[in-house]
Protein backbone atom coordinates (compact mmCIF):
# COMPACT_ATOMS: atom_id res chain seq x y z
CA UNK A 1 0.00 0.00 0.00
CA UNK A 2 1.66 3.49 -1.00
CA UNK A 3 0.71 6.75 1.26
CA UNK A 4 -2.16 7.79 -0.63
CA UNK A 5 -4.06 5.09 1.31
CA UNK A 6 -6.56 2.80 0.20
CA UNK A 7 -10.54 2.29 0.86
CA UNK A 8 -10.79 -1.67 2.77
CA UNK A 9 -14.40 -3.02 2.45
CA UNK A 10 -14.99 -6.26 4.56
CA UNK A 11 -18.36 -8.30 4.03
CA UNK A 12 -20.01 -10.91 6.07
CA UNK A 13 -21.80 -13.52 4.80
CA UNK A 14 -23.61 -16.66 5.00
CA UNK A 15 -23.75 -18.55 1.26
CA UNK A 16 -23.81 -14.92 -0.57
CA UNK A 17 -26.36 -13.37 1.67
CA UNK A 18 -25.00 -10.46 3.56
CA UNK A 19 -25.07 -10.10 7.10
CA UNK A 20 -23.09 -6.77 7.75
CA UNK A 21 -20.63 -4.24 5.78
CA UNK A 22 -17.62 -2.69 7.26
CA UNK A 23 -15.76 0.19 5.07
CA UNK A 24 -12.39 1.77 6.75
CA UNK A 25 -10.37 4.07 5.17
CA UNK A 26 -6.84 4.51 5.57
CA UNK A 27 -6.68 7.78 3.41
CA UNK A 28 -4.71 10.64 5.15
CA UNK A 29 -5.87 14.40 5.60
CA UNK A 30 -3.82 15.42 2.90
CA UNK A 31 -4.91 19.13 3.56
CA UNK A 32 -2.67 19.89 6.47
CA UNK A 33 0.02 19.71 4.42
CA UNK A 34 -1.73 23.59 3.12
CA UNK A 35 -1.26 24.77 6.99
CA UNK A 36 0.59 28.07 7.83
CA UNK A 37 0.85 28.86 4.02
CA UNK A 38 -0.37 31.71 2.21
CA UNK A 39 -3.21 31.48 0.16
CA UNK A 40 -0.76 32.27 -2.96
CA UNK A 41 1.00 29.25 -1.73
CA UNK A 42 -1.99 27.07 -1.29
CA UNK A 43 -2.68 27.33 -4.87
CA UNK A 44 0.23 26.16 -6.35
CA UNK A 45 0.76 23.40 -4.12
CA UNK A 46 -3.45 22.16 -4.70
CA UNK A 47 -2.49 21.47 -7.95
CA UNK A 48 0.56 19.27 -7.52
CA UNK A 49 -1.09 17.07 -4.66
CA UNK A 50 -3.62 15.73 -6.14
CA UNK A 51 -3.76 13.27 -9.39
CA UNK A 52 -7.56 12.64 -9.70
CA UNK A 53 -10.13 15.75 -10.34
CA UNK A 54 -7.07 18.25 -9.85
CA UNK A 55 -9.07 20.92 -11.70
CA UNK A 56 -11.82 20.77 -9.19
CA UNK A 57 -9.67 20.79 -6.44
CA UNK A 58 -7.93 23.81 -7.51
CA UNK A 59 -10.96 25.51 -8.77
CA UNK A 60 -12.14 24.68 -4.89
CA UNK A 61 -8.95 26.07 -3.19
CA UNK A 62 -9.46 29.42 -5.77
CA UNK A 63 -12.93 29.70 -4.53
CA UNK A 64 -12.47 29.23 -0.75
CA UNK A 65 -9.18 31.55 -0.91
CA UNK A 66 -11.11 34.23 -2.90
CA UNK A 67 -14.11 34.07 -0.26
CA UNK A 68 -11.39 34.28 2.53
CA UNK A 69 -9.82 37.14 1.50
CA UNK A 70 -12.98 39.11 0.46
CA UNK A 71 -11.91 38.99 -2.82
CA UNK A 72 -14.80 39.52 -5.67
CA UNK A 73 -15.70 36.78 -8.06
CA UNK A 74 -14.76 36.84 -11.44
CA UNK A 75 -17.93 35.65 -13.52
CA UNK A 76 -16.54 35.14 -16.95
CA UNK A 77 -13.37 33.46 -16.01
CA UNK A 78 -15.08 31.25 -13.39
CA UNK A 79 -17.80 29.77 -16.54
CA UNK A 80 -14.67 28.96 -18.05
CA UNK A 81 -13.25 27.17 -15.10
CA UNK A 82 -16.50 25.41 -14.50
CA UNK A 83 -15.84 24.22 -18.11
CA UNK A 84 -12.13 22.55 -17.46
CA UNK A 85 -14.28 21.14 -14.41
CA UNK A 86 -16.83 19.87 -16.25
CA UNK A 87 -14.37 18.53 -18.94
CA UNK A 88 -12.45 16.44 -15.90
CA UNK A 89 -15.60 14.57 -15.05
CA UNK A 90 -16.04 13.81 -18.69
CA UNK A 91 -12.21 12.51 -18.66
CA UNK A 92 -13.03 10.55 -15.08
CA UNK A 93 -16.16 8.83 -15.96
CA UNK A 94 -13.87 7.84 -19.04
CA UNK A 95 -11.47 6.11 -17.21
CA UNK A 96 -13.95 4.11 -15.46
CA UNK A 97 -15.50 3.23 -18.81
CA UNK A 98 -12.71 2.43 -20.82
CA UNK A 99 -10.40 0.81 -18.00
CA UNK A 100 -12.44 -0.73 -15.55
CA UNK A 101 -15.91 -1.51 -17.56
CA UNK A 102 -14.35 -4.13 -19.90
CA UNK A 103 -12.90 -6.15 -16.51
CA UNK A 104 -16.16 -6.29 -15.22
CA UNK A 105 -17.40 -7.61 -18.80
CA UNK A 106 -14.04 -9.97 -18.93
CA UNK A 107 -12.49 -7.86 -21.40
CA UNK A 108 -9.06 -6.27 -22.41
CA UNK A 109 -9.38 -2.73 -21.03
CA UNK A 110 -9.40 0.35 -23.46
CA UNK A 111 -6.01 1.95 -22.74
CA UNK A 112 -5.25 3.30 -26.32
CA UNK A 113 -8.55 4.99 -26.36
CA UNK A 114 -8.07 6.79 -22.67
CA UNK A 115 -4.63 7.71 -23.63
CA UNK A 116 -5.55 9.56 -26.49
CA UNK A 117 -8.65 10.96 -24.17
CA UNK A 118 -6.02 12.72 -21.32
CA UNK A 119 -3.82 14.08 -24.13
CA UNK A 120 -7.03 15.64 -25.29
CA UNK A 121 -7.85 16.86 -22.19
CA UNK A 122 -4.13 18.50 -21.00
CA UNK A 123 -4.92 20.97 -23.66
CA UNK A 124 -8.17 22.59 -22.28
CA UNK A 125 -6.59 24.60 -20.16
CA UNK A 126 -4.56 26.21 -22.37
CA UNK A 127 -7.09 27.08 -24.81
CA UNK A 128 -8.96 29.25 -21.73
CA UNK A 129 -5.90 30.89 -19.71
CA UNK A 130 -2.40 32.17 -20.17
CA UNK A 131 -0.05 29.89 -20.01
CA UNK A 132 -2.81 27.05 -19.22
CA UNK A 133 -3.37 28.75 -15.58
CA UNK A 134 -6.38 28.39 -14.62
CA UNK A 135 -6.66 28.22 -10.89
CA UNK A 136 -4.33 31.19 -9.70
CA UNK A 137 -5.20 34.49 -8.28
CA UNK A 138 -3.76 36.38 -11.34
CA UNK A 139 -5.18 33.97 -14.01
CA UNK A 140 -5.76 35.83 -16.99
CA UNK A 141 -8.45 34.60 -19.54
CA UNK A 142 -7.02 34.40 -23.46
CA UNK A 143 -9.90 32.34 -24.96
CA UNK A 144 -9.08 30.98 -28.32
CA UNK A 145 -12.14 29.61 -29.52
CA UNK A 146 -11.29 27.61 -32.58
CA UNK A 147 -9.03 25.58 -30.89
CA UNK A 148 -11.32 24.92 -27.80
CA UNK A 149 -14.44 24.13 -30.24
CA UNK A 150 -11.91 21.50 -32.11
CA UNK A 151 -10.86 19.52 -28.70
CA UNK A 152 -14.52 19.07 -28.37
CA UNK A 153 -14.87 17.89 -31.11
CA UNK A 154 -12.09 15.27 -31.35
CA UNK A 155 -13.41 14.51 -27.47
CA UNK A 156 -16.89 13.59 -28.74
CA UNK A 157 -16.01 11.57 -32.12
CA UNK A 158 -13.66 9.56 -29.59
CA UNK A 159 -16.56 8.96 -26.96
CA UNK A 160 -18.86 8.13 -29.98
CA UNK A 161 -16.11 5.77 -31.26
CA UNK A 162 -14.72 3.96 -27.97
CA UNK A 163 -17.87 4.17 -25.75
CA UNK A 164 -20.81 4.08 -28.30
CA UNK A 165 -19.95 2.28 -31.04
CA UNK A 166 -20.92 5.16 -33.34
CA UNK A 167 -24.22 5.44 -31.80
CA UNK A 168 -24.06 8.42 -29.74
CA UNK A 169 -26.27 10.24 -31.81
CA UNK A 170 -29.11 7.33 -30.80
CA UNK A 171 -28.00 7.38 -27.30
CA UNK A 172 -28.60 11.07 -26.73
CA UNK A 173 -31.96 11.25 -28.32
CA UNK A 174 -33.50 8.52 -25.51
CA UNK A 175 -36.12 9.69 -23.24
CA UNK A 176 -37.49 6.43 -21.99
CA UNK A 177 -37.10 3.39 -20.09
CA UNK A 178 -38.07 1.11 -23.80
CA UNK A 179 -35.73 3.68 -26.19
CA UNK A 180 -33.13 2.97 -23.90
CA UNK A 181 -33.79 -0.76 -23.91
CA UNK A 182 -34.11 -0.96 -27.78
CA UNK A 183 -30.56 1.44 -28.02
CA UNK A 184 -29.24 -1.62 -25.74
CA UNK A 185 -30.43 -4.12 -28.04
CA UNK A 186 -29.12 -2.69 -31.28
CA UNK A 187 -25.70 -0.95 -30.54
CA UNK A 188 -22.12 -2.98 -29.67
CA UNK A 189 -20.68 -0.29 -28.41
CA UNK A 190 -18.76 -0.71 -24.67
CA UNK A 191 -21.78 0.92 -22.54
CA UNK A 192 -24.24 -0.64 -24.32
CA UNK A 193 -22.50 -4.47 -23.33
CA UNK A 194 -22.17 -2.90 -19.82
CA UNK A 195 -26.16 -2.27 -19.99
CA UNK A 196 -27.12 -5.37 -21.69
CA UNK A 197 -25.19 -7.37 -18.94
CA UNK A 198 -27.72 -6.06 -16.37
CA UNK A 199 -30.59 -6.82 -18.12
CA UNK A 200 -29.53 -10.33 -19.06
CA UNK A 201 -28.47 -11.17 -15.22
CA UNK A 202 -31.62 -8.89 -13.86
CA UNK A 203 -29.24 -6.69 -12.05
CA UNK A 204 -31.04 -3.91 -12.88
CA UNK A 205 -31.78 -3.39 -9.20
CA UNK A 206 -29.04 -4.44 -7.64
CA UNK A 207 -27.46 -2.36 -4.89
CA UNK A 208 -30.86 -0.48 -4.22
CA UNK A 209 -30.55 1.95 -1.44
CA UNK A 210 -32.60 3.67 0.40
CA UNK A 211 -29.88 6.43 1.50
CA UNK A 212 -31.36 10.19 -0.28
CA UNK A 213 -29.25 12.24 -2.53
CA UNK A 214 -27.75 15.32 -0.59
CA UNK A 215 -29.64 17.88 -1.18
CA UNK A 216 -28.14 21.66 -2.32
CA UNK A 217 -26.36 22.50 0.67
CA UNK A 218 -26.78 26.45 1.19
CA UNK A 219 -23.62 28.37 2.31
CA UNK A 220 -25.08 29.24 5.83
CA UNK A 221 -26.28 25.85 6.63
CA UNK A 222 -23.08 24.27 5.82
CA UNK A 223 -20.96 27.14 7.20
CA UNK A 224 -22.87 26.84 10.27
CA UNK A 225 -22.49 23.39 10.38
CA UNK A 226 -18.67 23.25 9.55
CA UNK A 227 -18.26 26.21 12.07
CA UNK A 228 -19.29 23.89 14.77
CA UNK A 229 -18.61 20.57 13.85
CA UNK A 230 -15.53 18.30 15.00
CA UNK A 231 -13.87 19.33 11.40
CA UNK A 232 -11.68 16.32 11.39
CA UNK A 233 -14.55 13.70 12.22
CA UNK A 234 -17.17 15.27 9.64
CA UNK A 235 -14.00 15.16 6.80
CA UNK A 236 -13.69 11.82 7.77
CA UNK A 237 -17.28 10.83 7.94
CA UNK A 238 -19.55 13.48 6.71
CA UNK A 239 -23.21 13.43 7.11
CA UNK A 240 -26.06 16.19 7.26
CA UNK A 241 -28.18 16.71 9.47
CA UNK A 242 -27.56 13.53 11.57
CA UNK A 243 -28.25 11.64 8.33
CA UNK A 244 -25.90 9.37 5.88
CA UNK A 245 -26.55 11.17 1.91
CA UNK A 246 -24.95 9.99 -1.36
CA UNK A 247 -23.12 12.95 -3.72
CA UNK A 248 -22.91 10.93 -6.58
CA UNK A 249 -23.41 11.71 -10.64
CA UNK A 250 -27.12 10.38 -10.04
CA UNK A 251 -27.15 13.25 -7.14
CA UNK A 252 -26.90 15.54 -10.02
CA UNK A 253 -28.74 13.74 -13.11
CA UNK A 254 -32.09 12.63 -10.77
CA UNK A 255 -34.10 15.27 -12.28
CA UNK A 256 -33.50 14.09 -15.64
CA UNK A 257 -36.86 12.24 -17.05
CA UNK A 258 -34.97 9.07 -17.99
CA UNK A 259 -33.41 9.00 -14.77
CA UNK A 260 -36.33 9.43 -12.94
CA UNK A 261 -38.39 6.99 -14.95
CA UNK A 262 -35.50 4.38 -14.52
CA UNK A 263 -35.17 4.97 -10.48
CA UNK A 264 -39.40 4.61 -10.28
CA UNK A 265 -38.82 1.01 -11.62
CA UNK A 266 -35.85 -0.10 -10.42
CA UNK A 267 -34.59 2.46 -7.64
CA UNK A 268 -31.16 3.59 -6.96
CA UNK A 269 -29.56 0.22 -8.14
CA UNK A 270 -26.74 -0.50 -10.81
CA UNK A 271 -28.98 0.52 -13.80
CA UNK A 272 -29.59 3.93 -13.01
CA UNK A 273 -26.56 4.36 -11.56
CA UNK A 274 -24.27 3.71 -14.88
CA UNK A 275 -27.61 5.53 -16.78
CA UNK A 276 -26.69 8.54 -14.82
CA UNK A 277 -22.85 8.58 -15.60
CA UNK A 278 -23.17 8.06 -19.37
CA UNK A 279 -25.81 10.90 -19.38
CA UNK A 280 -23.01 13.17 -17.98
CA UNK A 281 -20.51 11.81 -20.37
CA UNK A 282 -22.73 12.53 -23.59
CA UNK A 283 -23.94 15.74 -22.19
CA UNK A 284 -20.91 17.49 -21.24
CA UNK A 285 -19.19 17.63 -24.64
CA UNK A 286 -22.60 19.08 -25.52
CA UNK A 287 -23.25 22.16 -23.47
CA UNK A 288 -19.81 22.53 -21.36
CA UNK A 289 -20.49 25.78 -19.81
CA UNK A 290 -24.00 25.18 -18.19
CA UNK A 291 -24.36 27.14 -14.59
CA UNK A 292 -23.02 25.10 -12.00
CA UNK A 293 -24.30 24.67 -8.48
CA UNK A 294 -21.04 25.90 -7.01
CA UNK A 295 -22.01 27.78 -3.88
CA UNK A 296 -19.30 29.92 -2.05
CA UNK A 297 -19.20 32.44 0.76
CA UNK A 298 -16.61 33.64 3.72
CA UNK A 299 -16.35 35.85 5.90
CA UNK A 300 -14.03 36.75 8.67
CA UNK A 301 -11.08 35.22 6.79
CA UNK A 302 -12.85 31.86 6.73
CA UNK A 303 -13.69 30.76 3.13
CA UNK A 304 -15.89 27.74 1.93
CA UNK A 305 -16.41 26.59 -1.71
CA UNK A 306 -18.19 23.77 -2.83
CA UNK A 307 -17.63 22.07 -6.48
CA UNK A 308 -19.32 19.58 -8.69
CA UNK A 309 -16.34 17.58 -8.83
CA UNK A 310 -16.49 14.10 -10.92
CA UNK A 311 -17.71 11.87 -8.58
CA UNK A 312 -19.95 14.22 -6.35
CA UNK A 313 -19.53 17.11 -3.74
CA UNK A 314 -16.21 18.06 -2.93
CA UNK A 315 -16.15 21.03 -0.13
CA UNK A 316 -13.17 23.27 0.79
CA UNK A 317 -13.08 25.15 4.00
CA UNK A 318 -10.03 26.99 4.84
CA UNK A 319 -9.46 30.14 7.80
CA UNK A 320 -6.72 32.35 7.63
CA UNK A 321 -4.88 34.41 10.45
CA UNK A 322 -2.21 36.97 9.43
CA UNK A 323 -2.76 36.01 6.02
CA UNK A 324 -1.67 32.41 6.52
CA UNK A 325 -4.11 29.27 6.71
CA UNK A 326 -4.51 28.35 10.29
CA UNK A 327 -7.36 25.40 9.24
CA UNK A 328 -7.77 23.85 5.69
CA UNK A 329 -10.42 21.21 5.46
CA UNK A 330 -11.61 18.98 2.36
CA UNK A 331 -14.88 16.84 2.23
CA UNK A 332 -14.41 14.62 -1.05
CA UNK A 333 -17.41 12.61 -2.37
CA UNK A 334 -15.57 9.29 -1.74
CA UNK A 335 -16.27 10.30 2.39
CA UNK A 336 -20.01 10.99 2.27
CA UNK A 337 -20.52 7.87 -0.68
CA UNK A 338 -17.91 5.50 1.03
CA UNK A 339 -19.43 6.11 4.75
CA UNK A 340 -19.39 3.05 7.29
CA UNK A 341 -23.08 3.66 6.99
CA UNK A 342 -23.58 5.82 3.56
CA UNK A 343 -24.73 4.41 -0.18
CA UNK A 344 -22.27 2.26 -0.55
CA UNK A 345 -22.66 -0.22 2.75
CA UNK A 346 -26.63 -0.17 2.20
CA UNK A 347 -26.35 -1.08 -1.34
CA UNK A 348 -24.02 -3.82 -0.43
CA UNK A 349 -26.48 -5.26 2.65
CA UNK A 350 -28.99 -5.56 -0.03
CA UNK A 351 -27.15 -7.92 -2.30
CA UNK A 352 -28.34 -11.57 -2.82
CA UNK A 353 -26.26 -13.44 -4.34
CA UNK A 354 -25.88 -17.36 -4.75
CA UNK A 355 -22.49 -17.98 -3.10
CA UNK A 356 -19.58 -16.05 -2.55
CA UNK A 357 -17.66 -16.20 -6.11
CA UNK A 358 -21.63 -14.15 -6.98
CA UNK A 359 -21.27 -11.79 -4.20
CA UNK A 360 -18.24 -10.77 -4.84
CA UNK A 361 -19.22 -9.99 -8.57
CA UNK A 362 -21.91 -8.17 -7.26
CA UNK A 363 -20.11 -5.97 -4.96
CA UNK A 364 -17.62 -5.48 -7.67
CA UNK A 365 -19.97 -3.66 -10.09
CA UNK A 366 -21.48 -1.94 -6.97
CA UNK A 367 -18.18 -0.69 -6.05
CA UNK A 368 -17.66 0.34 -9.91
CA UNK A 369 -20.81 2.01 -10.47
CA UNK A 370 -20.43 4.01 -7.19
CA UNK A 371 -16.62 4.99 -7.99
CA UNK A 372 -14.12 5.58 -4.95
CA UNK A 373 -11.40 8.01 -6.31
CA UNK A 374 -9.08 5.52 -4.73
CA UNK A 375 -7.47 2.01 -4.94
CA UNK A 376 -9.89 -0.16 -3.07
CA UNK A 377 -9.84 -3.66 -1.85
CA UNK A 378 -12.68 -6.30 -0.90
CA UNK A 379 -12.45 -8.94 1.87
CA UNK A 380 -15.42 -11.51 2.08
CA UNK A 381 -15.53 -13.63 5.60
CA UNK A 382 -17.56 -16.46 5.57
CA UNK A 383 -19.84 -16.67 8.82
CA UNK B 1 -9.44 12.79 -3.27
CA UNK B 2 -6.34 10.91 -4.70
CA UNK B 3 -3.17 12.53 -3.91
CA UNK B 4 -0.42 12.53 -6.43
CA UNK B 5 2.35 10.71 -5.55
CA UNK B 6 5.35 10.74 -7.67
CA UNK B 7 6.61 7.68 -8.76
CA UNK B 8 9.86 7.27 -10.15
CA UNK B 9 10.59 4.48 -12.68
CA UNK B 10 13.04 2.47 -11.89
CA UNK B 11 12.85 -0.67 -15.05
CA UNK B 12 10.85 -0.74 -18.00
CA UNK B 13 9.54 -4.07 -19.81
CA UNK B 14 8.87 -2.00 -22.96
CA UNK B 15 7.51 -5.59 -24.62
CA UNK B 16 4.37 -5.80 -21.87
CA UNK B 17 4.70 -1.52 -21.21
CA UNK B 18 4.50 -2.37 -17.61
CA UNK B 19 7.18 -0.73 -15.52
CA UNK B 20 8.21 -0.71 -11.96
CA UNK B 21 8.65 2.64 -9.67
CA UNK B 22 9.10 3.61 -6.17
CA UNK B 23 6.35 5.52 -4.32
CA UNK B 24 8.29 6.59 -1.14
CA UNK B 25 10.54 3.33 -0.87
CA UNK B 26 7.86 1.35 -1.92
CA UNK B 27 8.31 -0.97 -5.12
CA UNK B 28 4.99 -0.98 -7.05
CA UNK B 29 4.31 -2.46 -11.24
CA UNK B 30 2.56 0.33 -12.73
CA UNK B 31 1.30 0.19 -16.75
CA UNK B 32 2.63 3.00 -19.00
CA UNK B 33 0.23 2.33 -21.46
CA UNK B 34 -1.27 5.80 -20.94
CA UNK B 35 2.09 7.68 -20.94
CA UNK B 36 4.36 8.41 -24.13
CA UNK B 37 8.29 8.31 -23.87
CA UNK B 38 8.76 7.63 -20.34
CA UNK B 39 12.75 6.24 -19.39
CA UNK B 40 14.35 4.57 -16.15
CA UNK B 41 14.94 7.57 -14.29
CA UNK B 42 11.61 9.51 -15.43
CA UNK B 43 9.07 10.98 -12.42
CA UNK B 44 5.34 9.56 -12.97
CA UNK B 45 2.17 10.05 -11.17
CA UNK B 46 0.43 7.04 -10.31
CA UNK B 47 -3.16 5.73 -10.01
CA UNK B 48 -4.21 2.56 -9.38
CA UNK B 49 -1.32 0.72 -11.54
CA UNK B 50 -1.70 3.11 -14.19
CA UNK B 51 1.16 6.05 -14.88
CA UNK B 52 -1.13 9.32 -15.75
CA UNK B 53 1.42 11.61 -16.57
CA UNK B 54 5.60 12.39 -16.58
CA UNK B 55 6.54 15.33 -14.23
CA UNK B 56 9.76 16.70 -14.31
CA UNK B 57 11.94 15.66 -11.47
CA UNK B 58 11.89 19.46 -10.02
CA UNK B 59 8.22 19.17 -9.48
CA UNK B 60 8.40 15.78 -8.45
CA UNK B 61 11.11 16.70 -5.68
CA UNK B 62 9.38 19.38 -5.12
CA UNK B 63 5.64 17.63 -4.20
CA UNK B 64 7.43 15.16 -2.02
CA UNK B 65 9.08 17.64 0.30
CA UNK B 66 5.45 18.92 0.41
CA UNK B 67 4.22 15.31 1.64
CA UNK B 68 7.48 14.56 3.61
CA UNK B 69 6.71 18.11 5.74
CA UNK B 70 2.76 17.20 6.34
CA UNK B 71 4.34 13.37 7.50
CA UNK B 72 2.36 11.80 4.83
CA UNK B 73 5.92 10.12 3.46
CA UNK B 74 8.71 8.38 5.24
CA UNK B 75 11.03 9.89 3.20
Amino acid sequence: MTPAGEIHIELMHRAGRVDSVTIASTRPEAARVLVDKTPEQVLSMVPLLFSLCGNAQAYAALLACRAALGLAAEPVADAAREGLVQLEAVREHAWRILLDWPALLGQPADKAAMATLLKLDRQFKACLFVDGEAFSLDSRLLINVPGFNGLIAELTDLIDRAIFGGGLGRFLAITDAAQLLDFVAGNTGLAAQLLNALYQRDWLALGNSSVACLPELEYAELHQQMHNADLSAFCLAPQWQGRCYEATPLSRQQAQPLIAELQSRYGRGLLVRFVAVLLEVTAIPKHVAPPTRATVGGAGGVGLAQVQAARGLLIHRLALRQGRVYDYRIVAPTEWNFHPDGVLAQGLKALQATDADDLRRQAEWLIQAVDPCVAYRVTLHKQ
Amino acid sequence: MCLALPAQITDIDFTTQMAIASVDGVKVEVSLALVDDVKVGDYVLVHVGYALNKIDEEEALKTLALFAEAGLTAS
